[in-house]
């Protein structure tokens, strides 16, 4: 039976797209609570996702918000409605409990307000950690970016974000701006 | 519609330093502990409804008989609902053997007590109506049965979540209940189970 599930998951990494891919394995777990297709969709996006909540917070924080997205995502499972969309569900309910945790701990401050669009990099000099000079961005042109980077459309990001697609446009301009002005790869 | 291109230098760094950090080994392995944990449930359910009559029979009866005692020690203790409480402690009058500065006390603790009941009271739900979140950019737009919009700002919005009384998995098309309070205040916004209309 192991087999047989291990050859199912198979032939969708061999035949479909990613998109579809996920969105099958979703509906593939939805309906039988397969383990295999849970794991399988688990490991396609675990990174992506804790990364995208490591660059906006903490690593303790990312990992906690992960964890319960990934819970949610199984408790929620049987209302999951939208059509090809998985990965956009799944970062939509990243944004909104990250958000959560931040007013629950009582961090949501200035920095981490999404109306905050200003707060250039410090310095002039160069920097040669990409990670750090991300994190060094404010909270939503970080976070447009960092979506951005994971493949998502403006259309997508002004989705998760909540906000419209002019206001995702500028926010990547002042990041991309920013990293360009600063960045130096070694 | 993606500007970010596949060769770009910004994306090769970003993704160099990803890699730099794996998600923990732990989130997978309670992800997948709570998945199991969910299955040997459902695994129970399926093999108890593998029994037959007689067996369920039994164990309705079982099930009954467990819920009639509970329902009799309940009853024996039960105590004496929170409203009656409050009850009292508003009617309070005092008397005549009150030492002095006591009545002060009292009025701020009547006080008290009714702002208690009156918030309690804004929590309860009166009732709920079916929606469909239309679109959640800045204000949510919902749809309800008789295709009336519903716009819910974003600032209450943004207070309703702080409170986690909106269920953080809601996308574009979802259904609803949306719960109001009797002043007619929305205070929850929830999944519903089915379309409700």
């Amino acid at each position: 039976m192991g087999i047989a599930k291990l050859g199912f998951l198979r032939t969708f990494l061999k035949t479909e797209t990613a998109t579809t891919c996920n969105e099958t394995l979703f509906r593939h777990y939805r309906q039988t609570g397969d383990s295999a297709a849970l794991s399988t969709l688990y490991d396609q996006h675990c990174n992506n996702l804790y990364y995208y909540l490591l660059v906006m917070s903490d690593p303790t924080t990312a990992a906690d918000v992960t964890q319960k997205v990934w819970l949610k995502v199984m408790e929620s499972r049987h209302d999951y409605q939208s059509q090809g969309r998985f990965q956009a569900w799944l970062f939509t309910i990243g944004h909104r409990m990250l958000i959560d945790e931040f007013r629950q701990s009582k961090r949501w401050h200035a920095d981490t307000d999404p109306d905050t669009l200003s707060s250039p990099l410090r310095g002039d000099e160069k920097d040669t950690d990409f990670h750090q000079l991300v994190k060094q961005l404010p909270f939503t042109q970080r976070e447009a970016f960092s979506l951005q980077q994971e493949g998502f459309s403006l259309k997508d990001i002004a989705a998760i974000c909540g906000v419209p697609v002019e206001t995702v446009k500028t926010r990547l301009r002042y990041a991309r701006d920013s990293l360009k002005k600063h960045w130096k790869s070694s | 519609m993606n500007e970010s291109d596949p060769k770009d230098e910004l994306q090769q760094a970003y993704d160099a330093a990803k890699h730099r950090y794996p998600a923990p080994g732990r989130i997978k392995r309670a992800v997948l502990a709570q998945q199991q944990q969910d299955r040997s449930w459902r695994h129970l359910l399926h093999t108890n409804s593998r029994l037959p009559g007689r067996e369920w029979l039994a164990l309705a009866a079982a099930v009954g008989c467990l819920m009639w005692l509970l329902n009799t020690a309940m009853f024996a203790h039960k105590p004496l609902p929170d409203t009656d409480i409050i009850a009292l402690q508003v009617e309070y009058h005092g008397y005549q053997d009150d030492v002095a500065g006591l009545p002060d006390y009292r009025e701020k603790l009547t006080l008290y007590t009714r702002e208690f009941t009156r918030q309690i009271e804004t929590l309860n739900i009166f009732y709920s109506r079916p929606a469909m979140l239309a679109s959640h950019e800045g204000n949510w737009l919902f749809t309800d049965c008789d295709n009336q919009t519903i716009t819910v700002s974003h600032e209450l919005i943004d207070d309703l979540r702080a409170l986690q009384r909106v269920d953080p998995a809601l996308v574009e098309g979802t259904f609803v209940a949306l719960a109001f309070d009797k002043q007619g205040r929305l205070i929850k916004i929830e999944q519903a189970q089915a379309k409700s209309c």
